[in-house]
């Protein structure tokens, strides 16, 4: 099969999704601000 | 004979002290006046050098400053895409679902208070740039410590905003399953 055919963006299987965007959120870091140096 | 010629010396020395007398006090003059001088020239000397460490402590700031601001904007800009993709994954998935029938009310209120939590720190995180973008060098040691307290506030708000949009998230994935 032509892989140029392959959409990217076509809809997956519900669970796999579900998963995937699990995963983004846990790995998703909101970092701590420091701004002592101005202090 | 000799009371004439004991007057007569004694006048003529006279002549001989009042200029030596007179050379002493100019010269004791003359040093007040160096002294004088070299003061005046190493206090100008410290002024000079007050003056360049304040300008030094000021450019650092500024650059300091500015670091912040673009750091700010880097991060930011990173947390509104990535979560703004998960929203937009999460509510492709929630519509698929409404067509087959599913309940998605209580993900579907989670996710549009997400998106609107997501416009807040977008906004709350500008000003914080804006803050730190606009420092300036006219102004005194207290208006600039305060835009940093300012600045510090705004950042520390968007950030918590940020991750109150990661918490209905999860939630609003949790209420999914």
């Amino acid at each position: 099969m032509d892989e140029s055919l392959i959409d990217s963006t076509a809809p997956t299987s519900e669970s796999t999704e579900i998963d995937s965007l699990k995963a983004d959120i846990n790995n998703t870091v909101i970092f701590e601000e420091d701004f002592s140096d101005l202090e | 004979m000799h009371k004439i010629l004991l007057a007569t010396i004694i006048f003529c020395s006279s002549f001989l002290f009042v200029p030596a007398l007179h050379a002493e006090t100019s010269t004791g003059k003359v040093g007040d006046d160096n002294s004088q001088k070299i003061q005046q020239e190493l206090e100008a000397r410290r002024e000079e050098q007050r003056q360049e460490i304040q300008t030094k402590r000021i450019e650092t700031r500024l650059r300091l400053a500015k670091n912040h601001a673009e750091r700010l904007q880097k991060r930011f800009s990173f947390y509104y895409e990535r979560l703004n993709n998960i929203i937009t994954r999460f509510q492709a998935r929630l519509d698929l679902s409404k067509t087959e029938g599913k309940d998605t009310t209580t993900s579907q209120q989670l996710l549009d208070q997400a998106k609107s939590n997501l416009l807040s720190a977008e906004s709350k995180g500008k000003e914080a740039i804006q803050t730190f973008s606009s420092f300036n060098p006219e102004w005194s040691q207290d208006e600039m410590q305060n835009k940093v307290r300012l600045g510090q506030s705004q950042a520390e708000e968007a950030r918590n905003a940020f991750k109150q949009v990661l918490e209905l998230l999860k939630s609003a994935l949790k209420s999914y399953d």
